[in-house]
């Protein structure tokens, strides 16, 4: 028997795309926010924006817990980035169709955890979907191939735990089977 | 710029730049100070003597901030107000500025300043900020 894993798991995507809400919605302890009042209204009309990041947990059946770790969505935030994808085994990117370019976020996205996506695993989650009729799964998938990466891709609703933990899910098997699991085995021996 | 509008304004942050100058003028061993919003945008600053990217800083002040605010709170202290940091070159100061909005006034120090002293001249400053944005 394996000794149950401790993965670090980083959300990501620009401002608004529900990292947050994800986070609270599968985590099974109280969610760690470090929000502070929004005043980039030309960004994002939202309330409230998260600053330095969002932490929650997800058990996994076999004993294995996914650490997950939200990152600030701004771009001037990108010490953060930094700091947060430290030694992290996967990086799930939400993308928000109804913003004003939504192929060009994941393009920026991809682009700046690349380092962490080709030494581990990636996914990417869909959101809002519905109100965006004019682009489709393949324009996506054609970003990625530009930047060559294959990395699933899915529309979600993000507010529901089972499209999270969908996310999450694909995210684990890239994990398994590329074996980067035995690695975050050994790191947490160390 | 929203609830930030009215500090935003010129003469406002002209009038907090001058208190963040006579900050300065008053203990020499502080050599930069800037406001900024709680979502880490830097409103004005000053500085003496040394090269300063108070943008850049700003972003990861609000980091910080936001950090200590959840680590206080998950110890169960109430607010966080001030945060300290000491380090091998300087001494960091981030403080909290309650008014209609929250802001951060952070003031850098060099090693010789006096711990003591930086932080009285700095909570001052950062009450005469408070009071200059509640008048306007």
């Amino acid at each position: 028997m394996n000794a149950p894993r401790e993965i670090k798991i980083l959300i990501t995507g620009p401002m608004g795309a529900g990292k947050t809400t994800a986070i609270a919605a599968v985590s099974e302890v109280a969610p760690v926010k470090t929000e502070a009042v929004n005043s980039d209204l030309e960004q994002h009309s939202k309330s409230h924006t998260t600053v330095a990041l969002d932490y929650g947990q997800v058990q996994l059946a076999g004993g294995d817990r996914l650490r997950l770790y939200g990152t600030p969505g701004q771009k001037r935030f990108n010490v953060m980035w930094q700091i947060l994808a430290k030694g992290a085994f996967g990086v799930v990117i939400l993308i928000d169709l109804t913003r004003p370019d939504p192929l060009g976020d994941l393009r920026d996205y991809a682009q700046d955890f690349a380092d962490v996506i080709r030494n581990s695993s990636g996914v990417i989650g869909l959101g809002r979907c519905a109100d965006n009729t004019l682009l489709s799964t393949s324009d996506f998938y054609s970003v990625l191939s530009e930047l060559g990466l294959m990395l699933p891709i899915f529309a979600v609703d993000i507010r529901k735990r089972d499209d999270v933990l969908l996310l999450l899910e694909a995210l684990f098997s890239q994990i398994e089977m590329a074996g980067l699991g035995e690695e975050a085995a050994d790191e947490n021996d160390r | 710029m929203n609830q930030n509008a009215q500090i935003s304004r010129p003469l406002v942050l002209r009038a907090v730049q001058i208190k963040l100058e006579q900050l300065l003028a008053t203990v020499p061993a502080i050599v930069g100070a800037f406001l900024a919003t709680d979502d880490g945008f830097e409103l004005t600053h000053a500085v003496s003597g040394t090269e300063l990217e108070p943008a850049r800083l700003a972003a990861m002040c609000s980091s910080m901030i936001a950090l200590s605010h959840a680590l206080v709170q998950e110890s169960d202290l109430g607010e966080s107000e001030n945060l300290l940091i000491e380090a091998k070159k300087g001494k960091i100061i981030l403080l909290t500025i309650v008014s209609q909005t929250k802001l951060s006034l952070t003031v850098l120090a060099r090693p010789s300043a006096t711990l003591g002293q930086v932080l009285v001249h700095s909570k001052i400053c950062a009450e005469a900020i408070r009071q200059v944005i509640e008048m306007n």
